[in-house]
């Protein structure tokens, strides 16, 4: 054990001298700013097909990120799994740095659209910085069902009309909204405008139990989908076509479909006790 | 005179070392009395703990971030805080409590899971 030690020793020694460049293994150990209760082993309780999105997140608590669509909960861990010293030297100048690397380890939980887990896929990326490398969930995938079954894809461009009730308003019909994209999740309504990136925090999210009214406007041959919350406000959407050239053509029948969905989503009003 | 006068200086220096006061508690034990499973409802976990962290399910699910007071066995709600990345970390909290709720916003099950050991 001692002699084998000393030639490890030798050969990071060496590999120093050669490089000016030194990494040093250590045991794995948690790096303290992730969350330390998940493991490698972490899936194995959970029955696919059975296990509920409920059930894994009384088990482990609040994921660390979510999908729009809450068909993927992804859970992060950290270990740091060794040190790196990098030594330069230029005409007698010299100097040293040095920091530690991370291991990131990500379990993706994956749900259908019952909630019901299906798989758990995990990733796992070297770090120099912690916290870095993200798997990439696919926060647009939710398909929504209109009344009649058929499934309408969400994620759409469209424009979003604050303070707007349809056509109804003063002036509405020759308001222009702010161009973005529309996305309905299990629980929320969310706006991005296109001035966002998409990993920011929405211009608008507006949870779907805060929603007391939905219906779809006509003028002409334009429609809007106008919401009413519980607080008063009314927002109004117009979602166009995919690929609409210049963002002109609307897509009726996914506001429609959009309507149902929020619509279905509505719960009468429960005195709480 | 002049090691007198050092000799007073070091020992005042390192009496004050002693002098400092410990923080402030932050927990309270019994913040987690109030729910009660088939009897709590959102609005009163709200109420209590304030806005939660997550919400899931259209806020069927509220999860909430709880730092953790050794001294008196107390919890705190802490915010969600996050690194440069967008990811957050658990360094302030210790805990995160999981409040499940049925479709009248009554309390159907809770659980309190140890999320930074």
């Amino acid at each position: 054990m001692f002699r084998c030690g000393w030639r490890l020793a030798l050969l990071l020694a060496l590999a120093y001298c050669l490089t000016g460049c030194l990494i040093i293994p250590t045991p794995h150990a948690d790096s303290g700013y992730a969350r330390t209760n998940i493991g490698q082993h972490t899936p194995e309780q959970f029955v696919p097909g059975r296990t509920t999105r409920e059930d894994i997140i009384v088990a482990l608590g609040e994921p660390d990120a979510v999908s729009r669509d809450e068909r993927q909960l992804a859970y992060r861990f950290e270990k740091v799994i060794a040190l790196w010293i990098v030594a330069a030297a230029s005409q007698g100048a010299g100097g040293v740095a040095g920091g530690t690397i991370y291991k990131n380890h990500f379990y993706v939980f994956e749900f259908d659209p019952l909630g019901r887990f299906q798989t758990a896929k995990q990733t796992g990326q070297l770090s120099m910085v912690q916290g870095t490398h993200e798997p990439l969930l696919n926060p647009a995938a939710l398909s929504f069902g209109s009344s009649n079954g058929v499934a309408v894809a969400v994620s759409r461009g469209g424009y979003w009309l604050p303070d707007v009730d349809g056509f109804r308003s003063k002036g509405a019909k020759f308001t222009i909204g702010e161009p973005g994209e529309l996305m309905l999740t299990e629980s929320n309504l969310v706006f991005t405008t296109e001035s966002q990136f998409a990993s920011a925090e929405p211009n608008l999210k507006l949870p779907l139990a805060s929603i007391v009214g939905v219906y779809v406007d006509k003028y002409l041959f334009l429609r809007r989908l106008v919401v009413h919350t519980d607080t008063g406000t009314v927002h109004s959407f117009e979602i166009l076509q995919p690929n609409s050239i210049g963002g002109v053509w609307q897509d009726k029948p996914a506001m429609q479909a959009a309507c149902d969905f929020i619509q279905s989503k509505i719960k009468p009003t429960q005195p709480e006790k | 005179m002049n090691a007198n006068f050092f000799l007073v200086l070091i020992m005042a220096f390192a009496l004050a070392g002693c002098a400092t006061t410990p923080p402030p508690l932050k927990g309270s034990p019994d913040l987690l009395g109030f729910l009660s499973d088939g009897k709590t409802t959102r609005t009163q976990a709200i109420m209590t703990l304030g806005q939660p962290s997550g919400a899931f399910e259209a806020q069927r699910i509220l999860t909430y971030r709880l730092g953790f007071e050794p001294r008196n066995s107390g919890y705190y709600v802490v915010e969600r805080e996050a690194v440069g990345s967008g990811w957050p970390t658990w360094t302030a909290a210790k805990f995160s409590l999981v409040l499940v709720f049925d479709d009248a916003g009554i309390l159907r099950k809770h659980s309190l899971v140890e999320v930074n050991q």
